[in-house]
């Protein structure tokens, strides 16, 4: 499950430049790396969050067939 | 049938694509130069789909409050108190989103005058009520009953809060009200529309995600409680 994220996240960073074409500020902040910084701490977050959410699934299924 | 969705995973993956589409593509697009707004635009992808996700959490809790009244059936409160927790809790990060946003704009974290914002606050002060409204029951029966009832109440005014009463103020800052052209007659481009749109159902996503890990676990409660 990781793995697709990861995979996703990986895929659709490699395409990104192209949707940057002709932004000045978004250029700049790729000359000096900022902007990939900060796409990489917010995709950490958000993976983290998905994976959390995934496992507290899993806990509540396991909750459930206890219950059942 | 509603129950079968909440144990379906292609929401789940569609949400996750369409979040991390935003989160990605919403930093790299090609955003309308404006004045003012400049880069701080690209917080529409995060504060409005947020708003819009509350306001879809708070019609499903509607729904099944009415639902509930119609049958008086305990899941459906269920439902209705977990989706209107979650809505709260999207409307609250949208109130911070939107802070950070009018403070990088507008110069002050809060601006007073600003009618929309207070009509938010109000909104979710509404809401509060419904939460303590909740608390003060101890007989569950008489705790799904109010609230459902005062869940009607609390989403019209929810709704006169954020979409008329800013409409009809004289002057205000957000788009679309007080006179303002909205974001949708100027500002709106196809390259903002092309992460928005995403944005909005991945947003909901998430809300709708939180909700029923949440209904799930109430669920789950209920029977321990039975079986104890």
């Amino acid at each position: 499950m990781i793995r697709i994220i990861l995979l996703s996240c990986a895929f659709m960073l490699s395409i990104a430049p192209a949707m940057a074409n002709d932004n000045q500020v978004v250029n700049l902040l790729l000359s000096n790396n900022k902007l990939i910084a900060v796409n990489a701490i917010l995709l950490i977050i958000l993976v983290g969050v998905f994976v959390f959410l995934f496992s507290q699934d899993k806990r509540i299924k396991k909750l459930e067939d206890k219950v059942k | 049938m509603f129950e079968k969705i909440l144990y379906q995973n292609w929401w789940r993956w569609t949400t996750i694509i369409l979040l991390l589409f935003t989160c990605i593509y919403g930093f790299w697009v090609k955003i309308p130069q404006l004045p003012i707004l400049e880069e701080s635009i690209r917080n529409l992808f995060f504060h409005v789909p947020m708003w819009f996700s509350m306001m879809f959490l708070m019609l499903l809790s509607l729904i099944f409050s009415l639902v509930y009244l119609a049958n008086f059936q305990p899941k459906y409160d269920v439902y209705a108190a977990n989706f209107a927790k979650v809505g709260f809790f999207m409307g609250t990060l949208g109130i911070l989103t939107g802070m950070v946003w009018a403070k990088v704009t507008w110069g002050a974290w809060w601006v007073f005058a600003e009618v929309k914002l207070n009509a938010a606050a109000a909104a979710l002060l509404v809401y509060s009520a419904y939460f303590i409204l909740r608390s003060s029951f101890n007989d569950p029966e008489s705790k799904a009953k109010f609230s459902a009832v005062y869940s009607i109440f609390a989403f019209v005014m929810f709704m006169v809060l954020i979409n008329v009463i800013p409409r009809l103020a004289t002057s205000s800052l957000h788009p679309g009200n007080g006179g303002n052209p909205g974001f949708n007659s100027y500002d709106l481009d196809n390259h903002l529309r092309l992460v928005f749109y995403p944005a909005v159902f991945g947003w909901i996503g998430l809300g709708f995600w939180l909700s029923s890990q949440l209904i799930r676990m109430d669920f789950v409660k209920r029977k321990i409680d039975d079986i104890d």
